[in-house]
């Protein structure tokens, strides 16, 4: 009960963020007649590029998208705020990613119960290695937009509904007059599949 | 716990499928407590399970990251039908919670921040009194119909772009262009302001002066100095632009070029694929959505980051739209979903889709002058099949933050360059006609996005004007519902025969 009241406080706060990175930039863009950080235009240029990586980097450890989108948005507003401390010259997103994994782990550490389920060296053990898998998993991202496009119709739409419209497995259910247990098996059978397309997409170029 | 207890022998990656089901479980938020711990302990011991693991969820933040980028191309290659059988709307009541929202911010963070950012730069209005802006209505006319009525048409056979739309467009020589007139092969010389030119393809140009542009033959240009955006529909892939130290060539969708930097041909796609070719030093790279390079005398191309913020000002005239005032802010082509973008303030524009023949009638909403403030007012019509229309999304979808007691309204007026067919904003309507366009889908599923003529103490107003062009709303802020309005723009005029080389043929050129 603690815990639900918990998240729904941090959802508020989160909607609160928004508006204040909003305010922020007409506050900082004062600032910045005189100091000279980070443009914020150059700042969101950052940031718009990075953002998808930066939130497949965090889901590493917070899998549930909900969750880590939501620790991506605090990690924006972070990095707004210490933007003066980051050196253009060096790149954006190991950067950016150093605060990701600290909201990243403070949320596990928050959250407790089942849903903190890596102990920090766990995480850390995960983040470490997604580091070094990076290039893999890049190439691995167009294969995988193919291999959606090469699904048959019901199960691409199943996808773009989970992900693309982001709606709960309860609402597509009710969308579809299907079960939620049977759209959950469809889900992870239309995952299994994608998984094997882009395997053997890999093999085929060779990797 | 020590990682040689034995307990979970049979859990290693020998058991991939257990090792799918748990991640599966911590993915969709549905893990019970033993599930999540049984995980973690695998995780802490195997690297091998800790790789299988990570490739998993890569998958699926893929997926979850890449909002658009797949429905873009599942538009042309599936015919879609009409959704599944009657989703009630009344069966989802938990809507209403704050779950939607969350939604609706999602990524939506930098989204929000850089529209606030294409709010400020924002001054295209409709100003009466700048270059041609009077003869916007007039000048239209000839262009939507075959061009028989130009008078250049007639003489010159050679011609093969119109010019749509001007801005406070200035010109270096004596050549001044005009609304409706046709180009043949020359040189566009624009001192200041900017210019819509369309090719017979459909292939539509914007240039921001100061700028020199050269129309060689359909489908092969010469960009020589400042800056532009290319829209390039389905069928006219290939379409080339040379600068001084680059060739781009378009597979299809859209790019901007910028020359303004000294020395150096700046590429940004918005969507879709672009080639990049360095010719000199037979150097060649395929860009995607989101991707910025830069090439130097020296023909090295260059990745550097991704900036559509500069190509900010000519959006709203490479769109179509002639001015917008008040409260209408415009998307640009990028990030692709609108539907992360909310405000409590403004209303966004989005161009949905290319211009295109219609495969099917279309039912609208309103599709006559005059205003509407009821059900009754509606004047329900069908736009036919083989009708050449573009589509916009008008999306007004405020932050959670506002309180509903504090009804005030929100209002805007938006000119569009050609006369609108037909607005959609009911429920069945949005829906039926969100899957056919919407590649920058807005929720129309959700039921609550129509327009409100119904409530009692306000309603939302939507005024069409006699020419058809403008559209004036007015939105109860904050209404019962996040808004959503669809207008369907006539879009004729421009389909010629095309007398083009296949793609694979021009690119073999290109290599030769």
């Amino acid at each position: 009960m603690s815990n639900f009241a918990a998240r729904a406080q941090s959802n508020s706060k989160t909607g609160r963020y928004s508006f204040k990175i909003a305010s922020a930039i007409g506050r900082i863009r004062v600032l910045t007649v005189n100091h000279q950080p980070l443009e914020q235009e150059e700042f969101l240029r950052l940031l718009l590029k990075s953002e998808r990586e930066i939130l497949r980097y965090v889901m590493a450890i917070v899998p549930r998208v909900a969750d880590a989108q939501e620790i991506v948005q605090d990690t924006a507003v972070a990095l707004w705020k210490h933007v003066d401390q980051y050196d253009p010259s060096r790149p954006f997103v190991p950067w950016a990613c150093r605060f990701a994994a600290n909201h990243a782990k403070e949320f596990l550490r928050k959250r407790g119960r089942w849903y903190g389920f890596l102990e920090e060296e766990v995480a850390a053990l995960l983040l470490e290695r997604r580091e070094q898998l990076a290039p893999q998993l890049d190439q691995r991202m167009e294969p995988l937009r193919d291999c959606v496009r090469e699904l048959p119709e019901h199960n691409r739409r199943l996808i773009e509904k989970y992900y693309f419209d982001q709606k709960t497995v309860e609402e597509i259910s009710s969308e579809v007059n299907r079960s939620v247990d049977a759209l959950y098996k469809s889900l992870q059978r239309v995952r299994g599949i994608l998984m094997q397309c882009v395997d053997s997409k890999m093999v085929e170029a060779g990797a | 716990m020590s990682s040689d207890d034995g307990g979970p022998d049979q859990l290693r990656v020998q058991d991939p499928e257990r090792l799918r089901e748990l991640s599966y479980a911590m993915m969709d938020g549905v893990a019970s407590e033993e599930q999540a711990r049984e995980l973690a302990e695998w995780l802490k011991q195997d690297s091998a399970a800790r790789d299988e693991y990570l490739t998993l969820v890569d998958l699926h933040a893929t997926l979850a990251s890449d909002l658009g980028h797949c429905l873009s191309d599942s538009n042309k290659q599936y015919e879609v039908q009409s959704d599944q059988p009657s989703p009630e709307p009344g069966s989802m009541p938990t809507e209403t919670q704050g779950s939607k929202s969350k939604r609706v911010q999602m990524l939506g963070l930098a989204a929000l921040a850089a529209s606030l950012l294409i709010g400020a730069t924002w001054f295209f209005q409709d100003d009466p009194g700048a270059t041609n802006g009077s003869e916007f209505a007039n000048t239209r006319e000839d262009t939507s119909t075959d061009g028989s009525q130009n008078k250049s048409t007639i003489a010159d056979q050679a011609t093969f772009a119109s010019v749509i739309q001007l801005s406070r467009a200035e010109w270096g020589s004596e050549q001044k262009l005009r609304v409706g007139e046709r180009l043949s092969a020359g040189t566009i010389a624009l001192e200041q302001g900017f210019v819509l030119i369309a090719f017979d393809d459909g292939v539509e140009v914007t240039l921001e002066g100061p700028a020199e542009y050269q129309l060689l033959e359909i489908g092969q240009t010469i960009l020589h100095s400042g800056l532009l955006t290319a829209t390039v529909p389905p069928g006219a892939e290939g379409f080339t632009v040379e600068t001084p130290t680059a060739e781009v060539v378009d597979l299809g969708t859209s790019f901007g070029i910028d020359l303004r930097e000294d020395g150096y041909s700046r590429v940004s796609v918005f969507d879709g694929e672009v080639e990049v070719a360095a010719p000199e030093a037979e150097e060649k790279m395929l860009l995607t959505e989101g991707d910025s390079v830069r090439i130097g005398e020296d023909q090295q191309i260059q990745e550097v980051e991704f900036d559509p913020i500069r190509f900010a000002k000519v959006w709203p005239i490479a769109s179509g739209i002639t001015g917008s005032s008040e409260a209408f802010r415009f998307v640009p082509p990028w990030p692709p979903r609108i539907s992360l973008v909310s405000s409590d303030s403004d209303i966004f524009v989005a161009k949905e889709c290319y211009s295109k023949d219609l495969a099917f009638d279309l039912s609208v909403n309103v599709s006559e002058p005059g205003t509407v403030t009821t059900l009754e007012d509606l004047s329900p019509n069908k736009i036919q099949q083989g009708r050449r229309i573009r589509s916009y999304i008008l999306h007004y979808a405020p932050t959670t933050n506002l309180n509903p007691r504090r009804a005030t309204k929100l209002k805007g007026s938006i000119t569009f360059d050609r006369p609108i067919l037909g607005l959609i904003v009911m429920h069945e309507e949005l829906k039926a006609s969100s899957r056919r366009f919407s590649r920058r889908a807005a929720g129309e599923s959700q039921h609550r996005r129509q327009l409100d003529f119904t409530g009692e103490k306000a309603r939302d107003r939507i005024t069409l004007s006699d020419d058809m062009r403008t559209l004036d709303v007015e939105l109860i802020s904050p209404g019962r519902s996040s808004d959503l309005i669809r207008v369907i723009v006539e879009s004729s005029g421009r389909l010629a025969a095309r007398p083009r080389r296949s793609r694979n043929q021009r690119l073999d050129e290109l290599s030769n």
